[in-house]
C-alpha cells in the first residue's frame, strides 16, 4: 500500500536532517581548525 | 541424463543461461574494462555458482531468500556454503561494517578538514536517495522499506547500501548491490552530461588552487571522532556504519597504530570478495528475472543524476554567501563514487581551462558523500526499522 503522507515526510525530513548535521559537524570542525591556529599563533 | 549420474543439462533453464550471459558480462566489464573490478568479479562468478541447476552452492527459500542452516544441512545437502557466508557475514551485517572499517583505514580526509563546507556538499548530493525513493513508493511498485533501499543507489557507496538492504529489504539484496557497483563504475559516463547542463562556462572556469591548505595530524585525530560523536548523538542508527568508518580512520591518522590500519585494508579485501560471491549468489534466475529489476536499474540512473544534481546546487547556493567562489564542478563529487567521481570533476573542470586543477577540492565532497550516505541510512532505517 502507498503511504504518501509518511514518503514525503521520510524524505522531506531525512534529507533536511542530513544537512543539517553535516551542516553541524562542518561547523565543528571549523571552529575546531580556528582554535588549533590560533593557540599555535599564540605558542 | 546417462543414467548413471545426474547432470545439470536437462535442468537449466533460459532464465539461468540469461544470468550465466549477464555473469560474464559482469566478469568481462572487471578484467577487461578494470570497472570496479574487486567486487564485479566476485559477483559475476557468484551468478555463475547459482545458476548452475543442482550445484547447490545456495539453495533458498520459496520466498527467494537464501535458506538458513548450519554445517549439518551442508553435509545433508541442503544448503550449500554461499548460505553459511550470507547468513553469519551479510543477515548479520558483519560484512558490510568490517568493510566499512577497512575503507576507514584507507580513506584520507584532508581535503575535507582543509574546506570543512565540503562536508555540505557531500549532504545536498543525497539529494537522488531521497528523490528515488519517493518515485519508487509512489509508483506502488514497491514497499517504502524497498523504496528505501532503492534510493540509497543514489548514494553511491556500497556498504551502506548493503547494510540498509539487509535490513529492510533482503529479498532486493541480489539486484540493488549488483546495480549500485555497476552504476558506481560508471559515473564517468552518466555525470560529465549533467554538469555540462548545470554549470556555466563562468561557473565551470572558475579557478581553485592546484594545492590545499596542509591539514595538521591534530586535525586528523580530532575529525574521526567529532564526526562520530555528532553524528551518533543526532543520527543514533548511524553508529555502526559511521562509527566503524571513523574507528578505521583513526588507526589510520593516529601515527601509533600503522599495524591495525595496514591489517584493517587487507581484511577489506578479504570480506569484498565473499561479499561480491555472496551477492552474486542472491542472483538465481527466478529471482533477478522480475519486472521489478528492470525498474530498479532505471531508477538507479535516476538517483545518480539527481545526486549529482544536489551536489551541484548544493556549491552554488553556498557560492550565494561567499566572496571567493567555488567552482560548482566540485559538488558533483558529493556522490562518494571514491574516487571516480572526483577524477571526473577534475576531467570536466580541465575541459574548459586545462589549468584548472580540481582534483584535490573535488575529494573534499567525494570523502563527505561517504558520511552522508552513511548518515541517509540510519535516517532510514531510524525512521522506516
Amino acid at each position: 500500500m502507498v503511504d504518501w503522507r509518511l514518503a514525503f515526510l521520510v524524505s522531506g525530513a531525512g534529507y533536511g536532517i542530513n544537512i543539517l548535521v553535516l551542516i553541524i559537524i562542518s561547523l565543528l570542525i571549523w571552529l575546531s581548525n580556528l582554535a588549533i591556529k590560533r593557540s599555535k599563533k599564540s605558542n | 541424463m546417462f543414467g548413471l549420474y545426474e547432470s545439470a543439462l536437462t535442468q537449466i533453464t533460459l532464465g539461468n543461461i540469461a544470468m550465466l550471459f549477464i555473469g560474464a558480462i559482469l566478469i568481462y566489464l572487471g578484467i577487461a574494462k578494470k570497472m570496479e573490478p574487486l567486487l564485479l568479479v566476485p559477483i559475476g562468478f557468484g551468478i555463475f555458482m547459482v545458476n548452475l541447476p543442482i550445484a547447490g552452492i545456495m539453495t533458498y527459500t520459496s520466498e527467494g531468500l537464501p535458506a538458513f542452516g548450519s554445517f549439518k544441512e551442508i553435509a545433508e545437502g541442503k544448503i550449500g556454503v554461499l548460505n553459511l557466508i550470507y547468513y553469519y557475514g551479510l543477515n548479520t551485517e558483519i560484512i558490510p561494517l568490517l568493510i566499512f572499517l577497512g575503507v576507514g583505514t584507507m580513506m584520507d580526509f584532508s581535503p575535507t578538514i582543509a574546506r570543512p563546507i565540503s562536508l555540505v556538499f557531500g549532504a545536498t548530493a543525497q539529494l537522488g536517495v531521497f528523490v528515488v525513493f519517493l518515485i519508487a513508493h509512489l509508483s506502488g511498485m514497491f514497499s517504502i522499506n524497498e523504496a528505501a533501499c532503492i534510493g540509497i543507489i543514489g548514494g553511491s557507496d556500497g556498504p551502506p547500501t548493503v547494510y540498509l538492504t539487509v535490513t529492510l529489504a533482503p529479498l532486493l539484496l541480489g539486484p540493488i548491490t549488483m546495480v549500485a557497483y555497476s552504476y558506481m563504475a560508471l559515473v564517468p559516463i552518466l555525470q560529465p552530461p549533467v554538469i555540462r547542463f548545470l554549470c556555466t562556462k563562468k561557473e565551470k572556469k572558475i579557478f581553485m588552487k592546484a594545492q590545499i591548505r596542509k591539514v595538521s595530524q591534530l586535525e586528523l585525530v580530532l575529525f574521526p571522532i567529532i564526526v562520530f560523536i555528532i553524528a551518533t548523538l543526532l543520527v543514533p542508527k548511524c553508529a555502526p556504519l559511521v562509527g566503524m568508518m571513523m574507528f578505521g580512520n583513526l588507526l589510520k591518522v593516529s601515527g601509533v597504530t600503522e599495524r591495525l590500519a595496514k591489517a584493517g585494508s587487507a581484511l577489506n579485501d578479504i570480506l569484498i570478495f565473499l561479499l561480491g560471491m555472496c551477492v552474486g549468489g542472491l542472483m538465481p534466475a527466478q529471482v533477478f528475472f522480475t519486472p521489478r529489476t528492470l525498474v530498479i536499474i532505471g531508477l538507479a540512473v535516476i538517483a545518480f543524476v539527481f545526486s549529482t544534481v544536489g551536489g551541484i546546487l548544493g556549491v552554488k547556493f553556498v557560492n550565494l554567501f561567499l566572496k571567493q567562489k567555488i567552482n560548482p564542478i566540485i559538488g558533483a563529487a558529493g556522490v562518494s563514487a571514491i574516487p571516480m567521481a572526483a577524477r571526473v570533476a577534475q576531467k570536466e573542470g580541465q575541459r574548459v581551462d586545462p589549468k584548472n586543477y580540481l582534483l584535490l577540492h573535488a575529494l573534499g565532497p567525494n570523502m563527505a558523500g561517504a558520511i552522508g550516505t552513511s548518515l541517509v541510512a540510519g535516517i532510514f532505517m531510524g525512521m522506516l526499522h
